[in-house]
């Protein structure tokens, strides 16, 4: 007959031999992703997790309780960390930030905005329908650094500015810009200061310009 | 008893495997491999020292391992947030 503490010994050998089987058959998963293979990394930060909660069984089977419980609470941040940095960083397939295409097919469903934003974007878009001006009109010239009068950021990848230029009765509205990351954001801004906005590519403007007599 | 030595010997076993899985992970080039890769090694370099520790009672294998897993994860935080940034 087995006692308590005999009983308690074989749990944690199994215990930490399961953690072993994991473990080795998590290392077999991670070398057989392969380097090209898609999302591949996002796969081996989730087999990641498994050899984590394998740990954490160890560490209970080695009598280490604060050592896992520790473990078990910052191991999914840490996973979050490094998917984080490699979706902001490296990732040109997924990442909206670094694949352009990505962010200008979605930026103009504007799916980064929250709803508050989004509806303030709207009443914008519905104001330039009811004008219904040509892009043509613009004239961005004219346009200098005391006509700014409005300028919103929605987030560190998106500005909205309103421009309004005046030449006689003519005031011309230039509204959305939509940029790419901050350090063109910037760029811009320095220009703006210089009283000029030239430099501006057509590409980084999105939406309608408007003249209203 | 002989069942828990045994059962720790394999785990430190498969610890080694995991260990070259590791190197191999932060050797690919990537940054974000790295980052996997170095935080991965910590890991199971911590758990071989609670084991190692365990057979051959050696206290402050313990504190190691915990200053290991504490600040892995902090430098994996921090390096994460870095990154992001630039």
């Amino acid at each position: 007959m087995l006692g308590f503490l005999e009983l308690i010994e074989i749990i944690r050998s199994i215990l930490l031999i399961i953690s072993a089987i994991f473990i080795v058959v998590a290392a077999i998963g991670i070398l057989r992703i392969g380097k090209n293979q898609k999302n591949g990394i996002y796969g081996k930060i989730q087999i990641l997790g498994v050899v984590d909660m394998a740990g954490v069984l160890a560490m209970i089977a080695l009598d280490q309780i604060f050592l896992a419980a520790i473990y078990f609470i910052l191991a999914p941040v840490v996973a979050h960390a490094m998917a984080n940095t490699y979706y902001y960083g490296e990732d040109k397939e997924n990442s909206k930030l670094l694949n352009k295409s990505i962010f200008n097919k979605e930026s103009k469903s504007l799916e980064y905005t929250s709803n508050e934003n989004k509806l303030k974007f709207n009443e914008e878009c519905s104001i330039k329908e009811k004008y219904n001006i040509n892009k043509d009109n613009i004239n961005k010239d004219n346009i200098n650094k005391n006509n700014i009068n409005e300028e919103r950021s929605f987030n560190k990848n998106l500005v909205e500015s309103n421009l309004i230029g005046n030449e006689d009765d003519n005031y011309t509205i230039s509204t959305i810009k939509i940029n790419d990351n901050e350090n063109k954001i910037k760029e811009e801004n320095s220009n703006r200061g210089n009283g000029s906005l030239k430099n501006i590519s057509e590409e980084n403007i999105l939406g309608e310009n408007k003249v209203i007599k | 008893m002989e069942i828990f030595l045994f059962s720790q010997y394999v785990f430190i076993i498969a610890l080694i495997i995991f260990l070259f899985a590791a190197v191999r992970m932060t050797t690919q080039g990537t940054i974000a491999m790295g980052l996997i890769g170095c935080a991965t090694f910590s890991l199971s370099m911590s758990l071989f020292l609670l084991t190692y520790g365990n057979i051959y009672s050696i206290e402050f294998y313990k504190d190691i391992a915990l200053a290991l897993i504490l600040l892995g994860v902090v430098g994996t935080i921090a390096f994460a947030i870095a990154l992001r940034r630039t």
